[in-house]
């Protein structure tokens, strides 16, 4: 539960996106950070990216 | 993120003993571990017993899981049985003791509880779960073969 981890934004949509997590696809909510984009790194927790990271933090 | 390399690194938890007092100011350091998980991790690394007296590490609020009162795993469990609710938790929740119970056993004896990776998919769940379901729950009985269902 108290575990973020990073994912690779593959898709974005309304307040929400899909991200790869550990090789596994999954809807996440992006309502907790400003303008995402198809690319951009960002740290998930719960479901909800709360945080964004550049690549090199990510790997 | 390497922060598990790092923090297991024993160059850096070296560093954290010689961390100076007099650079700390006058005031003690407080520094507050914000969940239990922090606190074993502290504690397994040998790091508090390396920093000077000028720092001391606080057990914070706890997560969510860690602080979660007996009584709202009571409630949620008497939701199930009572009126036959779906239950969905995060995983790590299911372990976790009520007064009398935990979720992990209520799912064994036939509560019905999903677990769930985020909040929304918990609404997810609600959303595309029937209001008047069919399955209800007969209660408890004292012969061990609890919550058997009714269908």
């Amino acid at each position: 539960m108290c575990l973020g981890v990073p994912a690779k934004i593959l898709e974005t949509g309304d307040g929400t996106a899909v991200v790869e997590l550990g090789g596994v696809r999954r809807e996440i909510s992006v309502m907790l950070v400003d303008d995402v984009s198809v690319g951009e790194w960002v740290i998930v927790h719960a479901g909800f990216a709360i945080e964004k990271l550049s690549e090199e933090e990510a790997r | 993120m390497k922060y598990i390399d790092d923090f297991r690194d024993p160059a850096d938890r070296e560093g954290a003993g010689r961390a100076d007092p007099a650079r700390c100011g006058d005031a003690p350091v407080r520094l507050m571990e914000v969940c239990g998980t922090h606190t074993v991790a502290i504690a397994r690394g040998g790091i508090r017993q390396l920093l000077s007296g000028a720092v001391t590490m606080l057990s914070g609020p706890g997560c969510p899981v860690c602080v979660t009162p007996d009584g709202y795993i009571d409630a949620a469990i008497a939701l199930g049985r009572k009126r036959g609710a779906l239950l969905a938790s995060f995983g790590d929740m299911l372990r976790v003791p009520g007064s009398s119970s935990s979720l992990e056993k209520e799912k064994g004896a036939g509560l019905e509880v999903r677990v769930v990776y985020s909040p929304l998919d918990a609404v997810t769940l609600a959303a595309a779960t029937p209001a008047g379901r069919s399955s209800s729950w007969s209660g408890v009985r004292d012969d061990g073969a609890r919550h058997r269902r009714r269908h």
